[in-house]
């Protein structure tokens, strides 16, 4: 009776009564309208909004001057900037979570990674960060600095950048990210 | 606003969206089911890959649309499978439930050891396992779908069919 070859069969028995019916036909329907809906939404930005959006961006040009800047030629450490810069220096076998536990999937504005392109969709968004909360410290060395980065802007107005060498995040450990990279490469080809 | 009457027609290729949704929805529910084990998230990963299909108007050969909806729907496991939350609140309180027909309650026992050790398969087999068995891909589709070479789908297969054999004559024992 359990024999993998009769799953088909068996999986009609188990699972006769999970089927995708009306309803969940009808919700489909409806979500896909409302989201073509807001993809059509001419882009807008109220006056007093970019107003506030220019004021941030010379004030956190202000404090970016203030920072070393980075040298993709020569960076293989990790670069925070934000309203300060932090210097990070995780525990080897940390999750990325462990070390950066406020990036958080709300307040993420767009992911994006040089040279390959930006992710915006909030729900594309909060997935890349979950996926990139799971990377994991790795003991292969990453010599070779491909120039790439990693930058993620938020509501805040911070912006992390990071040094990419794929499937590696490059700093003072090497983080593994190939289900974050691969993830990201699906929804920049979408 | 709302979808446009030819969109609903055509999303992609020959078949309308009402055509490909009475003859694929269900398989992509159940192997959705299959992987995370909680009927509400398998709807929700459904309806995303519907939404999709719908939205994104994919440009599918014919034919290949079965095998579009469920790599998606798989990326979409995959994604879910390793947030954090799901770790959390799935692996936290594993459940593979059956719903069978009324008059078949009293004879799915034996077959629902089967469903639950599928389910509790490392989703890496879990995945070759419902493709093959399930949905009858062949190995060359099941590489295609899964973007890995097809020696590593019949490596995993042959891993997986091991894994519930000992698994199954576990339930036997007990």
């Amino acid at each position: 009776m359990n024999n993998p070859e009769r799953l088909r069969e068996i999986t009609d028995n188990v699972l006769y009564g999970l089927t995708a019916d009306e309803s969940l036909k009808n919700r489909i329907i409806q979500k896909a309208s409302v989201k073509q809906e807001k993809d059509s939404r001419p882009f807008f930005l109220p006056v007093p909004a970019l107003c506030g959006i220019v004021a941030l961006l010379v004030l956190t040009m202000g404090v970016l001057n203030n920072l070393r800047p980075v040298d993709p030629a020569s960076s293989v450490e990790m670069k925070v900037f934000s309203a300060g810069s932090v210097d990070i220096s995780p525990a080897p076998d940390s999750f990325f979570s462990d070390i950066l536990p406020d990036l958080n999937y709300e307040n993420v504005l767009s992911v994006e990674l040089t040279e390959c392109g930006v992710v915006n969709d909030p729900e594309e968004c909060a997935e890349l960060i979950a996926a990139l909360q799971e990377c994991e410290t790795s003991s292969d060395v990453v010599s070779e600095d491909s120039g790439r980065q990693l930058i993620i802007h938020c509501s805040n107005g911070t912006v992390y950048r990071f040094s990419v060498n794929e499937p590696y995040l490059v700093g003072d450990q090497c983080w593994i990210c190939d289900s974050f990279f691969t993830l990201f490469h699906r929804f920049s080809d979408d | 606003m709302s979808l446009q009457p030819e969109q609903m027609d055509r999303p992609s290729g020959s078949l309308s969206f009402d055509q490909m949704y009475d003859l694929y929805a269900t398989d992509v529910l159940r192997v959705s089911y299959y992987y995370l084990g909680n009927r509400e998230m398998a709807e929700d990963v459904t309806q995303d890959v519907f939404v999709k299909l719908l939205t994104n108007q994919p440009a599918l050969e014919e034919g290949r649309e079965k095998a579009w909806l469920l790599k998606v729907a798989l990326n979409r496991c995959r994604d879910l499978w390793r947030s954090a939350w799901i770790k959390k609140v799935v692996l936290g309180h594993p459940g593979f439930e059956c719903f069978p027909a009324p008059d078949e309650i009293g004879q799915i026992a034996d077959q629902y050891s089967l469903s639950a050790a599928v389910n509790r398969l490392k989703p890496e087999f879990k995945e070759v396992v419902l493709l093959f068995y399930y949905q009858g891909f062949s190995v060359t589709e099941i590489a295609d779908m899964l973007q890995i070479a097809e020696g590593t789908v019949s490596s995993r297969l042959s891993r997986a069919r091991e894994k519930l054999q000992n698994e199954l004559k576990g339930d036997d024992k007990q």
